[in-house]
């Protein structure tokens, strides 16, 4: 297909909703405003990221992709068709796992209720692609176990594999990790990616957990009070708030001549010790080699380095902070 | 459409068999309630050769056929609705392709077979053995409670769907469906028949589609009444089928919207 595969121009959502009490009785509902204005492309094959605060307008963006909510003013196509109006169509072509719940039956067998699924999505070929992505999210082994018997990070590679089964073009994953230990995460971020190269879908995720972010998208859409505020890569929004990486210089011994390298590296270089940290914007090759020749001429020896990235949650906090206030 | 209507039914089939234990316990709390019922009615027909216009046998077969067919005419899926709307699984329920009211009769006709394998057919028997409950002897007879029986299950449904609209809207509505459940078994004939009722109620009952549940069915079948004499019963319960299913098609599309807009 030619365009994107998601096209949104001022989309738009409002809610109406009555106050508490006697006022929301007696004098009506109030408007409130989820989405405002919302212009977006994705391209087939994209992995985005869908970031924001808590009531930024995440979850309504997700149902208007599904095609639950109807926007009450713009346009919304996925594959050119709108998901409102074309439901049954349109959810034929859709993927989505929900953290903490399951599209499976907890009664019943994985492979049992993979198989209801097919069946209800109209999949006749459903078997290769099955195998395929079972295979690919190591989930044979629980193919045969109740779903009520698996655990949070199992039943989600299991949901991975429902989402995807009838070859979906959009996948929406909505908060996946939430629940999952460090470990449980950390798979299901390589089974997402697994399954990603498996089926060539289109990702949308939705998490506040920016490891699965970093992981798994390549591209980062933040919204605040319903308007996107940013779009671009994960990169530019932190280059966009400043955020910095730092390095952390173990030196051989302590220097002999502090001053000299605080001259060198500025004020904002910390030396504790054996121990000089300080933060950086840009390439780190040539801040590395910078730092490396002060600490020298400063009668310093490198005895280990750490680069570590920025801070993404401090990064986007920040982001979210500037953007409400 | 069948295709998936049929998945959906398999559905139905295969949860209503993933707890035996629940299955067992249906049964068992089915023939307690059936020999209470047929003892009841069989003790306030003694020795009185009709009671409301009904032959005392006849009166004790309706009472235990009827506690029979409400072990297939009840669904659950009222109380099920509400809990997904609260819970936010609803929405997975409306991302499977077809008709969201399809899927959930569906499943239910599957849930009502093992019902009628696993409770009814037994409880008919003990029905039988115990209290000498006579059944249709003419293939017309069967065909007409069949018939009888399947409309009161979609008469069932569409009561559910009904009061689950409710539960979509405003999020909790286990008030309604237990106050449904009150009502039912008062006015179906499940638990009291209706023939007993004074005059007024009896015929205000009757025109209500509580009795399309139980009273109607356990009517044909104590009655062994043929086909073409059943027609008109047949047709009062599909007209109160296409109602409520037509209803409950309304309501649940006007409150999809809700229930998926609430909560995150």
């Amino acid at each position: 297909m030619a365009g994107p595969l998601v096209e949104a121009r001022d989309l738009r959502r409002t809610y109406r909703v009555r106050p508490p009490g006697l006022r929301g009785l007696f004098g009506g509902s109030e408007e409130r405003v989820a989405l405002d204005g919302v212009d977006l492309d994705i391209h087939a094959g994209e992995r985005v990221a869908l970031l924001g605060a808590n009531g930024a307008g995440k979850s309504t963006t997700v149902k208007l992709l599904c095609g639950l909510l109807a926007p009450t003013a713009g346009r919304l196509t996925v594959a050119g068709r709108v998901p409102h109006t074309r439901r049954a169509e349109h959810v034929r072509d859709l993927g989505v796992v929900f953290g903490h719940r399951t599209q499976l039956w907890w009664d019943l067998r994985v492979q049992d209720g993979l198989d209801v699924l097919a069946r209800l999505h109209g999949v006749r070929d459903g078997g290769a692609q099955r195998a395929a992505l079972v295979d690919a999210l190591d989930a044979g082994p629980l193919l045969e176990r109740r779903v009520r018997e698996l655990s949070l990070g199992q039943r989600t590679r299991c949901e991975l594999v429902a989402a995807l089964q009838h070859r979906p073009s959009l996948l929406l994953l909505d908060e996946p990790s939430v629940g999952l230990d460090v470990g449980a995460r950390a798979a299901l971020r390589r089974a997402v990616l697994a399954a990603c190269e498996q089926t060539g879908a289109t990702v949308l995720l939705t998490s506040h957990d920016l490891g699965d972010v970093r992981a798994v998208c390549d591209r980062v859409l933040v919204l605040q009070e319903g308007r996107l505020v940013h779009d671009g890569s994960m990169r530019e929004v932190v280059a966009r708030l400043g955020g910095q990486r730092r390095l952390r210089v173990r030196l051989a011994e302590p220097l002999e001549a502090p001053g000299r390298l605080r001259d060198a590296l500025g004020p904002a270089v910390l030396i504790d010790g054996v121990m000089v940290e300080l933060g950086f914007s840009g390439a780190a090759p040539e801040r590395v080699s910078q730092v490396s020749a002060a600490i020298e001429a400063a009668g310093g020896q490198v005895h280990d380095l750490v680069l570590s990235e920025p801070d993404l949650d401090a990064v986007l906090a920040r982001l979210f902070e500037e953007e409400g206030a | 459409m069948i295709r998936a209507a049929l998945a959906s039914l398999g559905l139905g089939l295969r949860l209503s068999l993933a707890w035996r234990l629940d299955v067992l316990t249906r049964l068992l709390s089915g023939v307690v309630v059936l020999v209470l019922t047929g003892t009841l009615w069989t003790a306030v027909t003694d020795g009185r050769t009709e009671v409301a216009g009904r032959p005392g046998p006849e009166l004790v077969a309706y009472a235990v056929m009827a506690w029979v067919v409400a072990r297939v005419s009840a669904t659950p899926i009222d109380a099920e609705l509400g809990e997904r709307t609260r819970t936010g699984a609803l929405v997975h329920d409306l991302l499977r392709p077809g008709s969201l009211i399809l899927h959930l009769w569906a499943r239910d006709v599957g849930r009502a077979l093992i019902a009628v394998v696993t409770t009814a057919a037994p409880l008919a028997a003990a029905g039988v053995l115990l209290f000498g409950v006579g059944l249709p002897r003419a293939p017309g007879g069967w065909l007409a409670a069949t018939l009888s029986l399947a409309l009161a299950h979609a008469v069932g449904v569409g009561l559910a769907l009904c009061v689950g609209a409710i539960g979509m809207r405003v999020g909790r509505a286990d008030g309604l469906v237990h106050a449904k459940g009150i009502v039912v078994a008062l006015l179906s004939g499940a638990l009291v028949p209706l023939d007993v009722y004074p005059g007024y109620i009896r015929e205000v009952a009757r025109l209500l589609p509580f009795a399309a549940l139980a009273d109607a069915p356990a009517d044909l079948l104590v009655r062994g009444v043929a086909l073409e004499s059943a027609m008109p019963v047949l047709a009062g319960q599909a007209a109160w089928a296409l109602g409520l299913l037509g209803l409950a098609t309304l309501g649940i599309r006007s409150v999809r919207g809700h229930a998926v807009a609430r909560g995150g």
